[in-house]
């Protein structure tokens, strides 16, 4: 297979607050190809956007120390580059759009103004910048995200846009010069079901045109069901469980995939499943061992004092529990 | 034939702006039965919210009337209700992190609605009742004394319900109360509240924009876009014959994890289109901007409610004969 | 027992949340100095009376023999024309100072804050507007206009003085109250709290009030520096204390006819000045930071 485009190997982050450390990532590996489609599920709290902010080295310093581990983009590691570096990784490779699209667009710049800026810095389209070549750039850039009346929209502050467009203009912007990856960091959560169902169609179809890789992290199995190739679990500070999407959800194997899936509503009805008993750990003081371990009823006193790594089950589906230790034992662990 | 609990007929509520007059609410009617979950679904700007704070009293309804019990005209303000109804009627607000107080400690927010509806003879009774709250929504007891930023959103939000449920009501509405928290707590608080419906035979309006979670949840569903309701059906015809294109939208637009559910979600209706400002709404169905199925009446006339079997009606002109 | 546990528990969560108000006011040692220096002058005000080396100082004191003496050992300020000792006024003048700012403090606040709560919370009736602008006219007239106009009219002494400065203060809470209250009125708990009944009184003192208390001891610590300056400014004009009390305003102005001879009677009480100020000012800073960011 080609080379990863991007390999996290065994992050660590840590934040120093008031009464310690909060040893929220504790081993984070990753990879993504080029042009593969990856999800990462996990819920509130789990490490996902800090991982994501890992990889763009936006973490704000003081707070948050890398304690170990690599980030490698193309072979580079990420989290040892010069500010220079970054910022033409940010500028041509890799771009982030956010949770909220209101608090990415700064409310007192027209749209205008601001994808231009995108536009200027990127040196993307080679012509010479002036005005209207700039304009022209970002009109195309906004038709290629299904904007109506472009001309108009250029005009117009973010205030005056539907939350839907200013997902639309922000993923306009993350497209402009991106040539490698996207991270869409819970694209959907601010927004309306049916304004959700558009922003997703049209984010598999840009990226699917560009070969894009695409890194999708979200809180719910069935935003990454159709757009992603392969997913992540992600529990308190690493992943436990990663496979093709379509076996996640036929052959869930992690407890807590197990459980996710179980407490999500189905159209089907038939009430919802109980929830995973217990919660996050505290990461003040976090458990040496699988962090999963106080909400496991299967745990094993090995359990508690190491963490489990990543066994391979089958081809393409890894999970992180003891209880898969032997490749053998595929398919019947789980009952008990 | 149970007792209606909560009649609404013909709400509005309409807002003056500087942009003109936004019409929250406009005209709904529905009915609620003692007991049962009544499902109010919608998106941003189809007036759920409204109708929640209009019933519990935050506002006062521009015209219309909202019946307690089939006998009294709740349409006023709450400030002029009897205390016995503000302790009747509850409510559990959507985001977890601004319905409670982060200066006062947990211990003080339970024991305001005990305080209020004098609940408890002394300070000691009131501290016993308030640990059998926790005790019931399984909050460790050394919560008392936390506050509110030291929680979790799930957990701030059993708070909540724990609030809401300290004065007995009978009536409990539920705006988006899971919306902001993790699917697996949101699974834990329904469950519980499931549980307390039956254990105290409460009667629920629960609002949410998540169409699989209703399916769950309600017996009877609403569906709102801009200010009117568009149908009206019990659950499981809301699922398997829905009538209005608006739903049929809807439900081809959630996001499911099953083959099975896919195959429930209709095909034909791919959603397109913004939803539009409430401010100025055009003339004729508030829908036939974005409506597939859009005729030539429709940008005319507002269709009237019609009722096409016992319990299940609809709004739209495509069954108006 | 539950009981017995869930005190503990309460003891712990309190101390836990003076803990972490503690590591978030001590990031700046700035306000570390702040508070030490707050500390040294009033354990020296409010023991003036043992630690002067000449308490006689204070009263009504002449010795001609020992009058203009620079600073030296036996009178580590020098003495002013009187004879008496400047370090043991300077003492007694700080008593004066911290009181005036207790008093003023203690008057003008509730008054402020009541007044904001209520215009506040009724924002848009009658009630609100009449007070608010009220307030605007208060505002309007600079503090010091108002405190000399009032103590001109009045008998000039430092109660008088008190009196003027608290009735020129109170406007100012009631501004910065009245902005907290109408963000937080619109918050759910509230609404939360209204529709279950909760009475006004309730709302105002226990569900807002609590929220607006940190600009509000932001807005206090920083205003002790501001009170004594401009009761100080009005001893200057002679509209405060009257001689022979000590006061830190009078003694600069008494020693400024003296400049630049006998420096030592106008530069120490000045210095003193100075160093009140600072020290408040760095405490509130330190406030300020502590409780502005109680977000989590």
């Amino acid at each position: 297979m080609n080379n990863p485009l991007i390999e996290i190997k065994d992050l660590h982050v840590y934040f120093r607050v008031f009464g310690g450390t909060l040893k929220v990532l504790n081993g984070v590996d990753l990879i993504v190809y080029p042009g593969e489609r990856i999800g990462i599920v996990g819920e509130m709290g789990c490490g996902k956007t800090t991982t994501m902010k890992s990889i763009m080295r936006i973490l704000p310093s003081p707070p948050a120390i890398i304690h170990k581990g690599e980030i490698l983009f193309k072979g580079k590691d990420i989290l040892k580059m010069k500010t220079t570096e970054i910022q033409e990784i940010r500028k041509k490779s890799i771009s982030m759009i956010f949770e909220d699209p209101t608090a990415a667009l700064n409310p007192v710049f027209t749209i205008g103004t601001q994808i231009k800026d995108v536009i200027r810095f990127s040196k993307q389209f080679n012509e010479k910048k002036n005005k209207k070549t700039l304009n022209a750039n970002a009109i195309q850039v906004l038709r290629e995200v299904s904007l109506p009346d472009p001309d108009r929209v250029l005009q117009n502050y973010p205030v005056q846009l539907s939350g839907g467009m200013r997902q639309r203009v922000c993923i306009a912007m993350a497209l402009v010069s991106t040539n490698n990856m996207i991270i869409a960091d819970e694209p959907g959560t601010s927004l309306d079901v049916t304004i959700k169902d558009q922003i997703f169609r049209l984010l598999k179809e840009l990226v699917v045109k560009r070969s894009t890789a695409i890194i999708l992290v979200s809180q719910a199995l069935g935003e990454v069901k159709g757009m992603t190739d392969r997913v992540y679990i992600m529990y308190a500070g690493s992943m436990v469980e990663t496979s093709d999407t379509n076996d996640l959800f036929s052959k869930p194997l992690h407890l807590y995939t197990k459980g996710l899936l179980a407490a999500t509503p189905r159209l089907t009805g038939g009430g919802i499943g109980e929830g995973i008993e217990g919660s996050i750990p505290d990461y003040l003081n976090s458990p040496i061992g699988c962090r999963f371990y106080p909400r496991c009823k299967y745990s094993k006193p090995l359990c508690k004092k190491e963490k489990p790594p990543f066994f391979k089950v089958s081809k393409g589906h890894s999970v992180a529990c003891f209880l898969f230790k032997d490749k053998v034992m595929k398919g019947d662990v789980n009952e008990k | 034939m149970k007792n209606e609990i909560l009649i609404v007929h013909n709400l509005k509520k309409y807002f003056r702006t500087s942009q003109g007059i936004v019409k929250a609410v406009d005209g709904i009617n529905f009915s609620i039965e003692e007991g049962e979950t009544f499902g109010l679904i919608g998106e941003s700007g189809s007036g759920k919210s409204t109708v929640a704070y209009t019933v519990v009293g935050m506002y006062k309804p521009t015209s219309g009337e909202i019946l307690y019990r089939d006998k009294e005209n709740i349409s006023i303000n709450s400030f002029k209700r009897p205390q016995r109804l503000k302790k009747d009627i509850q409510i559990v607000f959507q985001d977890p992190g601004t319905s409670l107080n982060p200066s006062r400690t947990i211990e003080q927010i339970l024991k305001l609605p005990l305080k209020i509806n004098n609940i408890g003879r002394n300070y000691e009774e009131r501290h016993n009742k308030i640990i059998e709250l926790l005790e019931k929504v399984q909050l460790p007891l050394d919560y008392l004394y936390k506050y509110p930023t030291m929680l979790g959103g799930g957990e701030k939000q059993i708070v909540n319900i724990a609030r809401a449920l300290a004065a007995n009501p009978s009536f409990v509405l539920l705006d988006e109360p899971t919306s902001a928290l993790d699917v697996s707590i949101q699974a834990k608080i329904i469950n519980m509240l499931m549980k307390f419906q039956k254990e105290l035979n409460l009667s629920y309006l629960f609002i949410t924009h998540d169409l699989s979670l209703m399916r769950n949840v309600a017996s009877r569903i609403a569906i709102m876009y801009l200010g009117k309701i568009c149908e009206i059906a019990s659950t499981t015809t809301f699922f398997k014959e829905s009538l209005h294109p608006y739903t049929q939208m809807l439900l081809s637009s959630i996001f499911v994890i099953t083959s099975e559910e896919e195959k429930l979600k209709p095909t034909q209706i791919i959603s397109t289109g913004e939803i539009p400002s409430p401010v100025n709404i055009p003339p004729g169905c508030s829908f036939c901007s974005r409506c597939p199925k859009k005729m030539e009446i429709c940008g005319i006339k507002d269709p009237e409610m019609l009722e096409i079997e016992r319990g299940h009606v609809v709004r739209c002109h495509l069954y108006s004969k | 027992m539950k009981n017995n546990n869930i005190n503990f528990e309460k003891i712990s969560s309190q101390r836990n949340r003076l803990g972490r108000y503690w590591y978030k006011y001590s990031r700046n040692p700035l306000s570390i100095l702040g508070v030490i220096t707050i500390f040294i002058i009033t354990f020296m005000a409010v023991s003036a009376y043992y630690l002067s080396p000449y308490p006689e100082s204070a009263g009504n004191y002449i010795n001609f023999t020992e009058a203009s003496q620079p600073p030296s050992f036996v009178h580590f300020c020098g003495t002013d024309v009187f004879g008496r000792d400047i370090f043991s006024r300077i003492l007694f003048g700080l008593r004066l100072s911290l009181l005036m700012a207790i008093v003023v403090l203690s008057l003008s606040v509730p008054v402020g804050v009541f007044a904001g709560l209520v215009a506040g919370y009724f924002r848009g009736k009658w009630i609100s507007l009449l007070i608010m602008r009220i307030v605007d006219i208060f505002i309007a007239v600079p503090t010091l206009l108002m405190a000399l106009v009032v103590c001109s009219i009045l008998t000039p002494d430092v109660f008088n003085a008190m009196m003027a400065v608290s009735i020129a203060w109170w406007a100012w809470y009631a501004r910065i109250v009245y902005g907290v209250v109408s963000s937080v009125r619109g918050e759910f708990y509230i609404q939360a709290a209204e529709v279950s009944g909760a009475s006004t009184g309730h709302i105002l003192f226990k569900e807002i009030l609590p929220n607006c208390l940190s600009s509000i001891f932001t807005k206090m610590s920083l205003d002790v520096g501001s009170v004594i300056l401009i009761g100080s400014s009005l001893s200057f004009v002679g509209l405060g204390a009257q001689p022979p009390t000590p006061d830190l305003g009078t003694m600069v102005a008494d020693g400024a006819k003296l400049l630049p001879n006998q420096w030592w009677i106008a530069i120490f009480p000045a210095c003193a000045i100075v160093i009140i100020v600072l020290g408040f000012n760095l405490m509130g800073d330190g406030i300020r930071d502590m409780l502005g960011s109680e977000e989590a």
